[in-house]
């Protein structure tokens, strides 16, 4: 475990433990269960400054950082991993709108989403795939007035109830004939905005997760994000600095929800007429959730406390997804095997965690996206 | 009358939730408390809410005090964070081993030495000890009006009397008191907050003064494990020694279970 | 601490609460203990039962029948309602007066808010909710419950007197009722009350007798806990209690989710302690404090839907199963009964 939080930083892990216990932890299944998004959370959430922590007090958010954000999302994925990615999606919207919105746009969301009244959604990844953003397909056209976008977008998460998209699309080519990537937020009440299918995963159930289609939607120029061609720079970055953080976090959270319910289970489930961990092979599969708990957690906490202009950070948060990933898939599954059949029961939360473990995968960048990112840096 | 002035006592305690990994030591004796981390005692953190609620409509001015190891900081912390202007940690190694007359005594020096209070609020019993007599014992050593399992405080900033709502064996009564008054509280009195995170920034700002035996001219013989007039002897842990045995079947099979069970031990009344 | 000469405190004094009518059943399990207490000790001592009300004085003598040898009342219309600065003021003459070696006092909210007050002005040691007291080798020893009774330690209080106590009530059992056995009675004055000029009782509410005298003497217990869901399901276990018979308490959560109003059916060391034959607790995962208030049930029963529920190592049968499966059946077939 990384051992190293300042004092404010152990005080507000304890105030939001608090709070998930509360408000979460009794629920996370029942939201699974039923694919529900408890988005009436949202303004309870916000009234403890959970929502934007990283927003300067000025601007009405609480002036943390990266690493405090990094600690709230792991707590709420510790319950409920499906909330804790719909929550880190929504926080990407609102670093978006802070670092390049407009002062329109700034003064119409910013403060409904610090309140936890709008939520917002990031809709990047098209068919051909997240990881091949220059090359999509969404097509962007500015009139005198305004922007006009046509495409469609796909793995929308918090589809069908935000309030807007954050999206990016191609707005044509640059003297080198490369793709000028703009972005904006349209809201969902423009016309031509259409939630499209939502989809049935394995698991992060309780997030919703959907196409996006936009058929001519025409939003006016302050919707822009940043300038013509900063769409890259604002997918690539908060993906980078906001995305893989909150994933690596969730993935944490999981490894220390298989690491508690093991031990929780193992001391409780009596065979042989002692209880389950007087086994050598439930106890090496304790020592493993444990060991990789730790390793996962220092290994998270450590990247995310180097400044973000560090040329390290973004190799040093691929290498801790791709680990950490991993470990929750490997911590899900192992400790199925050592519940036998009550491993696969619904009635534990284990099986849970191992579907939301899986979706940890794909979402920020793969585990082979992170080792070509982690391998690039070592050998360039 | 002034901007009202509250003290509240609060003690940092073990996490109850961490107590199934508190035991007694079978060779040493010793009390092993496992990784329980130090939280705030839970009755003590609805006085606090009280308190912040009276500061809401009075403008009052929230002292906290505390005799603590100093490593109970972020309980302490967080009671500025929750909005409280001040903590006083009254720290000494002499204070170990205080029963609850020494640490009524040592608060009582304590909230005595820093100033005058209108109302000293605390919980009316600690989740660890659970001894229910320190708010008593206080308000006698202050030598103030004190109750103790109070639902209801209100002041009426004009007069400066609070009325007070505490319950007795039989039911409640409702007092008018001229402060200064110490009320122990119950969980009807409020319902407790968690700070803004922002607040957590900002609380490391606030003033937390430690004071130590000397600091606050105690007598010796009167603090501590000296003075404690009751001593701890041998401690030892409770088990449980029931059958354990699990009823497995259908609800029809389970509930003539439970019949037979009734009927065995004479319960099933034949009315 | 204080020198004093410790052999002019002689014999036990026990604190009790006068209702209207007689003494409280609690303080008469008391005088049961001081009883078993004084066969314990090689000098003859005194057991004073310690009285404060008003007009109560035609009400004494079963205070006698249960043990006592004395009675040290005060008797003033200042004491017809309890209020803590009167009666402590009461509960301190009446100590200075007897001068006991041992005071047990009634842990209920009046008996130990005195006591402890009472204490900290005669600067000696209280034991709170004491679950045993003893003599071992000479030593008076007070076992009192810890972490929300996880743990027990033993106190002594060897150099001040008198040794004080609280106990629970239903810890301990009275002595069979003994119309032959007499004693004295003295009644002292009550002192002054310092505060009575600083505070006005505006009101006093008494609650109609709760479930308390009922979950402390019933037979047959039934405890609800979280897991029950909702006041409209809470109705399943009153129904239970109705045609059984049996009382019905409650776990802090329970009670915190307003499914239950009465602060008093809660069972559990902050609670009431229960002792009946059978024990029933339904959606309670067993947390300490709740599991020591239920320890001397003859039997306990546990339904509850978590294989993982602590409550299941501390209960004779555990069942493992939604109780809405089984506490509905549970009623048809006993109410089938009574008709049939």
């Amino acid at each position: 475990m990384f051992e190293f939080f300042t004092e404010e930083q152990k005080l507000l892990r304890r105030v939001v433990r608090s709070f998930v216990n509360e408000h979460i932890a009794p629920f996370a299944d029942e939201w699974d269960k039923s694919s529900h998004c408890p988005v009436e959370l949202f303004p309870k959430m916000a009234e403890l400054g959970m929502i934007g922590c990283f927003i300067p007090e000025s601007d009405g958010g609480a002036g943390f950082g990266v690493m405090e954000r990094t600690i709230i999302v792991e707590e709420i994925a510790r319950y409920s991993a499906g909330l804790a990615i719909a929550m880190m999606t929504n926080d990407i919207t609102i670093a978006i709108l802070q670092a390049y919105g407009s002062p329109e746009v700034k003064a119409r969301y910013l403060g409904p989403l610090l309140r936890g009244e709008n939520i917002g959604s990031f809709a990047v990844t098209e068919w051909s795939g997240g990881s091949d953003f220059v090359n999509q397909t969404t097509t962007v056209k500015h009139t005198e007035n305004t922007i006009v976008v046509k495409g469609q977008k796909c793995f929308v998460t918090n589809s069908t109830f935000a309030d807007f998209a954050i999206i990016t699309g191609i707005a044509g080519k640059d003297k080198r004939g490369r793709n000028i990537i703009t972005g904006m937020l349209i809201p969902a009440e423009t016309e031509g905005f259409l939630w499209g299918r939502v989809e049935h995963k394995i698991g992060m159930k309780c997030s919703i997760t959907g196409d996006l289609i936009l058929n001519n939607t025409a939003v006016p120029h302050s919707y822009r994000l940043g300038d013509d061609s900063g769409g890259k720079a604002i997918a690539l970055n908060t993906i980078g600095r906001y995305g893989r953080s909150a994933m690596t976090a969730i993935a944490v959270g999981i490894l220390r929800g298989c690491l508690e319910e093991s031990v929780k289970f193992a001391k409780q489930r009596k065979i042989y007429g002692n209880p389950l961990h007087s086994l050598f092979s439930a106890q090496s599969i304790l020592a493993q959730n444990r060991s990789e708990y730790e390793a996962a957690h220092a290994m998270l906490y450590n990247a995310v406390s180097l400044r973000e202009d560090n040329p390290d950070y973004l190799p040093r948060i691929a290498s801790a997804k791709l680990f950490c990933a991993e470990a929750a898939v490997r911590a899900g599954k192992r400790s199925i095997d050592m519940m036998g059949s009550y491993g696969l029961l619904e009635d534990y939360p284990l099986e849970r965690y191992l579907r939301d473990a899986l979706s940890v995968i794909p979402s920020g960048g793969t585990s082979h996206i992170m080792s070509i990112i982690t391998a690039n840096d070592l050998v360039k | 009358m002034n901007i009202p002035r509250i003290a509240v006592c609060v003690k940092p305690v073990p996490d109850p939730a961490y107590y199934d990994k508190i035991t007694v030591d079978r060779t040493t004796k010793r009390l092993q408390r496992g990784q329980a981390p130090t939280i705030m005692n839970e009755l003590d953190r609805y006085a606090l809410e009280k308190a912040l609620q009276l500061k809401e409509t009075l403008q009052a001015e929230i002292t906290v005090f505390s005799m603590a190891p100093s490593n109970s900081r972020l309980v302490l912390l967080e009671a500025l964070a929750l909005g409280s202007d001040k903590v006083v940690l009254l720290n000494d190694i002499d204070f170990a081993g205080a029963d609850t007359l020494a640490t009524a005594y040592t608060l009582a020096r304590g909230i005595t030495h820093t100033g005058t209070f209108d109302i000293v609020l605390m919980g009316s019993e600690s989740s660890d000890g659970g001894t229910e007599q320190v708010a008593a014992q206080l308000g006698e050593m202050l030598g103030i009006p004190r109750f103790t399992h109070v639902t209801s405080v209100s002041l009426d900033s004009q007069s400066g009397r609070f009325d007070i709502t505490a319950k007795h064996d039989t039911g409640v009564n409702r007092y008018r008191v001229q402060g200064p008054v110490l009320c122990g509280v119950t969980r009807e009195i409020a319902t407790p907050r968690l700070p803004h995170l922002r607040n957590i920034r900002h609380c490391i700002e606030k003033p937390l003064i430690t004071l130590d035996s000397k600091a606050i001219e105690a007598d010796p013989q009167r603090i501590g494990d000296k003075g404690s007039p009751t001593k701890a002897g041998a401690i030892y842990n409770r088990e449980s020694t029931r059958q354990g045995i699990m009823l497995q079947g259908t609800p029809d099979g389970i509930t003539d279970r439970i019949l037979t069970e009734m009927r065995r031990l004479g319960v099933l009344c034949q009315a | 601490m204080e020198i004093r000469d410790l052999s002019s405190y002689q014999g036990i004094l026990v604190f009790g609460k006068m209702l209207p009518g007689g003494p409280a059943e609690g303080f008469l399990e008391l005088l049961g203990e001081a009883s078993r207490l004084k066969a314990q000790m090689t000098a003859p001592v005194r057991i004073t039962a310690a009285c404060l009300g008003s007009s109560m004085e035609a009400y004494l003598a079963p205070l006698f029948h249960h043990g006592a040898d004395h009675v040290c009342y005060i008797d003033d219309s200042r004491l017809a309602t309890y209020q803590p600065h009167r009666y402590t003021e009461g509960l301190f003459a009446i100590i200075q007066q007897v001068k006991p070696d041992i005071v047990l006092a009634c842990a209920s909210y009046e008996g130990g808010e005195v006591a402890s007050a009472v204490a900290a002005r005669l600067k000696t040691g209280l034991a709170a909710h004491s679950v045993s007291l003893k003599f071992v080798d000479g030593e008076f020893i007070q076992v009192v419950p810890a972490f929300a009774g996880k743990i027990y330690g033993d106190i002594l209080c060897p150099d001040t007197r008198p040794r004080m106590s609280t106990i629970k009530e239903g810890m301990f059992q009275k002595l069979p009722k003994d119309i032959t056995h007499t004693g004295t009675m003295e009644r002292i004055k009550l002192p002054p009350c310092g505060f009575d000029e600083r505070i006005e009782l505006l009101s006093v509410e008494d609650e109609v007798q709760g479930t308390e005298k009922s979950l402390t003497e019933a037979d047959f217990v039934i405890g609800g806990g979280l897991g029950i869901g909702g006041s409209d399901k809470w109705r399943f276990l009153e129904q239970l209690a109705e045609v059984t018979g049996a009382a019905l308490g409650c776990t802090r959560p329970a009670l915190d989710q307003h499914w239950v109003h009465n602060e008093k059916s809660m069972i559990g060391t902050s609670g009431v302690i229960v002792k009946p034959k059978l024990y029933l607790s339904v959606g309670i995962s067993g947390a300490a404090h709740h599991v020591c208030g239920v320890n001397d049930a003859e039997v306990t029963i546990a339904i509850n839907n978590d294989p993982n529920a602590t409550i299941f190592s501390h209960a004779d049968f555990g069942i493992c199963e939604d109780w809405e499966k089984i506490i509905p059946l549970l009623i048809d077939k006993i109410s089938m009964r009574k008709e049939g």
